[in-house]
Order: structure tokens, then C-alpha cells, then sequence
């Protein structure tokens, strides 16, 4: 991110599953905080060590300092997500009347719908992400998104939701106010037939949380507006974590296009988990006993063999990226748990 | 499955059974794991039928499986929830006009445990047909295969009546099937692990779970390394060898942590390859050797 860390302020952090995501959002708040910003990191269920070294291991509020080195005013902060608290509060956000709000946090169907619901997750970072952005004391924002199959459900989320709570679904359950009387019956067969699938508790069930967040649509359309607005605006920056193989590329070059029809711009590609490369041959003159020379050849070529491979895919994921910036990490063998190395990690990320 | 004091063969048990789940943290390798297995037993002539399902239809799928020749369906909701409306209702005639819109489609994308249990109604459906031998199920990342676990049961518990319900429970009969098997794919890494542990609990608290194998993918080979290293070695190679050396142990270590889950832990090697065909093909004969390690 050479040259752009310095005029953004929202950086999100995205990409497929067990790429190291939450260590490079770490590391660039670690970094970004030392250069003397306020950053807050928000991250989803960080790995045991890694909490630790952010200051997690007792996590008890929201929003948790965490101390760095040589710095007297702390700077950096890190929030971890809670999705069913969020849920409650954007519920309550949006409810009209207090009556509204009680009526659908105690509705069984809604726990378990916040539970269920594709993409409450990535509907939640953004909600906290939003949130975080109208406090201006914090000049840097990192959004570790949330772990799942396609990296682009986040982006999805606001958009799913907003449609599932449009009016038109929510009063396809009242079917008095539909207009068209054909329709009409179209839709009454239509809650026949999932009566008779799902039984009539089930449905009314449903239909009462329908009815209960019947009003809320505008809320949840404005919120996705303000979202999109602010995933395109030029203070935001998305980065693709990636690994050089045949699956993380075909996936990178999916996501990368899926983000351009989104009019949504990708600031850089940051490569993990480079295997270091090195003369991995044992030169002929070194004078070995022939089952010790051939143990360790064993070794050099599987370990140069990973390099080739890996390289390949580097130079596929070079022609496709063309101008965008890119950035390589190496892999570490040791998992990491310490300010120490996210901040040598997030100096490469800014240098 | 039981901890006995022999470990049991991966492709002997899995000869014996009808249906296998795939479940495991995001980027662990499932679907190579689900193929990779699915290719070992079509090897011992087995008819075999992949079906995988994605929450967010993601066609990720890499074009060279098709390569197999192994049966292969890739699930969505809408239009498994179709297939079942039309085949329990015999409502065909006005299907579109009703349900081929974008409010149905919502509905079915978002309802609370609906798309879960439509998928696995779906599974249920193609469970035990005679035509094949052996069913994978290719499940998405551990939160919500526990989605797809839970939500007949819940259908089950919470619904007096209706199709679904008394479907539900055939459906959680066929999860704890003896002829059923759950397996876990990881790496031998603390983020999988400790998500390994966290489903096996969830899922344990659900029901009981025919919980099968923990296949751990991508683990550094084992290779014997002279001790101590001979001098004249450069100071690179010797580098290489001692990181070898410290992956492998490391490793080890994080595995620990798995090992007193009731699963068979089975450790397959990362190969030195990142083709995806390759990969599969390889692991197919590393699930097919008998010797656990």
C-alpha cells in the first residue's frame, strides 16, 4: 500500500479464509499506530495468541487500548465484534417505538434468525464500521473482515439485508395491502404452500417477525446506501490478502472482478505466506556420506520445488494485478504473538 | 467413532459408509479433501456422487475437476426448495407465477433456517439411493455447517406440524445414521485447531454425531534430517534444514492440542505443488494408504 496508507483512512482487509487476514490488519495497526495515528483495528475471533498480543486475553470491553512500546498516549485500539449485541442495537436503531424493539428481540424466530441469517456477520463489521467512521478523533480505521467462503459476502451483506427487509417482501406477508388482486392470489397459494411445508406455527411465526419489522426497510436501505458510499469513497481502501496457488488465484481474479462491477476500487494485493527462496542446491564439492548427501537432498528439493511453484503463481498473479500495488510476505514459522513482529510485518506493509 | 486400539484404515471405513460430511475453518482445503476422496473410492470402483453447497452459490469451483468423471451437484436453495415443493405438493401449475420471483427468492435467501433445511432436505433426498455407494457432502466452513446441522433440528423441535417437520426428523435421523460419517479437514495450525475444537463441542451438544476422521491437510513432510548437521554445509542450507526442522516440530506441537478429540487424527502432506488437479490426485493416494500416522 506504498504510497496510499497515507491518505486513507478506512483500510478493509479482505480475502479468502486462512490467508492470515487478521495478522495483516494487526500489523498495520500496530504500524500506522507507531507513525503517531489513533487506529482502532475491528477484528472477528482472533486467533489465541494473536488476542493476546492485542490485548484481548481478558477482553472485557468494546473497545480495548492496547499499549505499545516507547509510546506515552496510547493509539491504538482494537475492538473485537460481538454480532448478536450488534443485531440488538441496530434493532433498536431502526424500531419506531419501544413497544416495536421488545417485541422483536424477544421473538424466538430473531435469535435465531440473527444466528442464521447469511452474512449477520459482515452486516454487523459494517454496522461497527460505520460507526467507527463518525468518530473523527480516529484517523485510521482497519477492518479485519470477517472469515468466510467468498470474500465478497461483506460487500453483499447491507445489499442482501436491505433487500430481504425491502417493503414489497415484508408486505407480500400482508397480503391485504397488496394491490393486484392477482397477484393476490397468487401470493395466498403461495403461503398455502409453504403452510403446508412448514406448518402454520412456523409460518405465523415468521410472519409476526414480518410484521413486527414492517416500517424498519427505510432504515436498513439508508444504511446500505451509506455503505456503498462508503466502500467507493477515495478515504477507503480495499486490500486482497491472497496466496499464490491455482485455487487463491482463480478466486483473487473473481473477487477483482466482482469488485470492478461494483465500481468498487482495490488499492492493493498483498501476497502471504511466501515461501523464502534461497540457492537451494547442495553444491557437488561438499564432501557427504551418501545417505546423509541424499536426506538432505531431499529436503533442499522439496523445499525448491515449493519455491518454483509458489513463483509461478507469483508471476500469474503479476500479469493479472498489472499496475496495482502489491506486496509480498513471507512465511513465518512460528505463529505470531507479539507486538515485536506485527510491527516488523506492518513496516513492510507501509514502507 | 470410537478410539479403539487400532486406528481404522480412512478408505477401509469409508468403503462402508453411505454418506460423508466435509466440514472445516475457510481455506483449509475441504473441497480438494472431499474430491481427493471421492476419486480414492471411485479407484476401488465405487460409484460416488459429490454434492457441495455454498451459502452464497459461489461458483469457486475449479473447471479441471470435471476432469474425474465423478457425478457432481452443486446445491443451491432455491432451486432445491422448488425440486421439493413440486415433488411433496404436486403443485406445478402455477410454480413460476408464484415462486419464480425476486420476494420469494429473498425469502428463501434470508429466512431463518430455511435455506439450511431446504439443502438438507435435498441431502436427505439423495441419501441412500441405489445408484451410488457413497454420497460426499461438501459442506461449507464450520459455523455454518453447524447452521445446517441445526436448523431440521430446530424445524423439528419448534414446528408441530407440516411437511418439514415430520421430514425433519428423518433428516436428523440420517446425521447420526451409523452409515454416516462427519469428518473435519484442518491444518496444523492454531486458528484451525482451536475452530476444530470449538465445532466438535457445538456439534457434540447438538446430537451424536458420527464424528469421523480429523484430516489434517498441508503438513510439512516428516523428511529424516541428518543430526547433527554435517559442517561443510552452507549457511543457507543449513537454514533450510533447521526451518524444516522447526515447521515440522512446530507442528507437532499445535497437533497436541487436537489430540484428545474423538476423532482419527490422519495426516496428509502439503505436496510441493498448488495445482488444484494435482493436488487432489495426490491426496487421493495418500487417503488411500492404510498406514495412519
Amino acid at each position: 500500500m506504498k504510497p496510499q496508507w497515507k491518505e486513507k483512512r478506512i483500510f478493509l482487509i479482505g480475502g479468502p479464509g486462512g490467508v492470515g487476514k487478521t495478522t495483516v490488519a494487526a500489523a498495520l495497526g500496530v504500524s500506522l499506530a507507531l507513525e503517531g495515528y489513533k487506529t482502532v483495528v475491528l477484528t472477528v475471533d482472533p486467533a489465541k495468541r494473536l488476542a493476546q498480543a492485542l490485548g484481548f486475553e481478558n477482553f472485557t470491553s468494546d473497545l480495548q487500548p492496547v499499549s505499545l512500546p516507547e509510546q506515552k498516549e496510547t493509539k491504538l485500539f482494537a475492538s473485537m465484534l460481538d454480532t448478536q449485541r450488534y443485531f440488538d442495537k441496530i434493532i433498536t436503531r431502526f424500531a419506531a417505538s419501544e413497544r416495536q424493539r421488545d417485541k422483536i428481540l424477544n421473538n424466538r424466530l430473531y435469535r435465531i434468525m440473527v444466528e442464521s441469517l447469511g452474512g449477520s456477520h459482515e452486516y454487523a463489521a459494517m454496522e461497527r464500521l460505520l460507526e467507527f467512521t463518525k468518530d473523527s478523533s480516529f484517523e485510521k480505521i482497519i477492518v479485519d473482515t470477517p472469515p468466510s467462503q467468498n470474500a465478497l459476502d461483506l460487500l453483499n451483506a447491507p445489499q442482501k439485508l436491505a433487500d430481504f427487509m425491502d417493503n414489497s417482501v415484508l408486505s407480500w406477508f400482508q397480503n391485504s395491502k397488496t394491490p393486484f388482486s392477482l397477484f393476490r392470489q397468487g401470493t395466498r397459494m403461495a403461503m398455502k404452500v409453504l403452510e403446508k411445508l412448514f406448518g402454520s406455527d412456523f409460518f405465523k411465526a415468521l410472519a409476526e417477525v414480518m410484521d413486527d419489522l414492517e416500517g424498519m426497510h427505510k432504515g436498513f436501505r439508508d444504511r446500505n446506501l451509506e455503505v456503498l458510499t462508503l466502500l467507493k469513497s477515495d478515504r477507503t481502501g480495499f486490500f486482497l490478502v491472497t496466496y499464490p496457488s491455482e485455487l487463491r488465484f482463480s478466486e483473487s481474479q473473481h473477487f477483482i472482478r466482482v469488485l470492478k462491477e461494483k465500481r468498487i476500487p482495490l488499492s492493493g494485493v498483498i501476497l502471504n505466506r511466501i515461501e523464502p527462496s534461497g540457492p537451494l542446491r547442495l553444491p557437488d564439492s561438499v564432501a557427504l556420506p551418501k545417505n546423509t548427501r541424499e536426506e538432505i537432498e531431499v529436503v533442499l528439493r522439496y523445499r525448491a520445488e515449493l519455491v518454483s511453484q509458489q513463483q509461478y503463481w507469483l508471476s500469474k498473479f503479476n500479469d493479472a494485478a498489472g499496475t496495482l500495488p502489491q506486496i509480498r510476505l513471507e512465511k513465518r514459522t512460528e505463529d505470531i504473538h507479539d507486538l515485536e513482529t506485527l510491527s516488523q510485518i506492518g513496516k513492510i506493509l507501509i514502507s | 467413532m470410537k478410539s479403539s486400539t487400532s486406528k481404522p484404515s480412512f478408505l477401509a471405513d469409508s468403503l462402508k459408509r453411505k454418506i460423508i460430511f466435509f466440514t472445516g475453518k475457510g481455506g483449509v482445503g475441504k473441497t480438494a479433501m472431499a474430491w481427493a476422496t471421492a476419486l480414492a473410492l471411485q479407484r476401488q470402483k465405487q460409484r460416488v456422487k459429490i454434492v457441495s453447497w455454498s451459502p452464497f452459490n459461489n461458483p469457486s469451483e475449479n473447471s479441471a475437476l470435471k476432469d474425474f468423471g465423478i457425478p457432481w451437484e452443486q446445491l443451491d436453495s432455491v432451486s432445491c426448495f422448488k425440486e421439493y415443493a413440486l415433488k411433496t405438493l404436486k403443485f406445478e401449475k402455477f410454480f413460476d407465477a408464484v415462486f419464480d420471483n425476486k420476494i420469494l427468492k429473498a425469502f428463501i435467501g434470508a429466512a431463518p433456517g430455511l435455506p439450511e433445511t431446504v439443502i438438507a432436505g435435498k441431502v436427505w433426498d439423495l441419501f441412500d439411493r441405489a445408484e451410488q455407494d457413497t454420497l460426499i457432502v461438501d459442506l461449507p466452513a464450520t459455523g455454518h455447517a453447524l447452521s445446517f446441522f441445526k436448523s431440521p433440528m430446530g424445524i423439528e423441535k419448534m414446528f408441530a406440524s407440516g411437511f418439514v417437520h415430520r421430514q425433519a426428523g428423518q433428516i436428523c435421523d440420517m446425521f447420526i445414521d451409523p452409515r454416516a460419517r462427519l469428518d473435519i479437514v484442518t491444518l496444523p495450525e492454531e486458528m484451525p485447531i482451536l475452530e476444530t475444537q470449538q465445532f466438535v463441542e457445538s456439534a457434540l451438544n447438538l446430537a451424536h454425531f458420527p464424528l469421523g476422521f480429523l484430516l489434517v491437510n498441508q503438513c510439512t513432510p516428516d523428511f529424516p534430517i541428518p543430526n547433527p548437521l554435517p559442517k561443510e554445509l552452507s549457511r543457507e542450507v543449513t537454514n533450510c534444514l533447521i526451518d524444516h526442522q522447526n515447521r515440522v516440530r512446530r507442528e507437532t506441537l499445535v497437533l497436541k492440542e487436537a489430540s484428545n478429540l474423538p476423532l482419527v487424527i490422519k495426516k496428509l502432506p502439503r505436496f510441493s505443488t498448488e495445482v488444484l488437479k494435482e493436488t487432489i490426485e495426490r491426496l487421493a493416494e495418500s487417503l488411500a494408504e492404510s498406514l495412519e500416522s
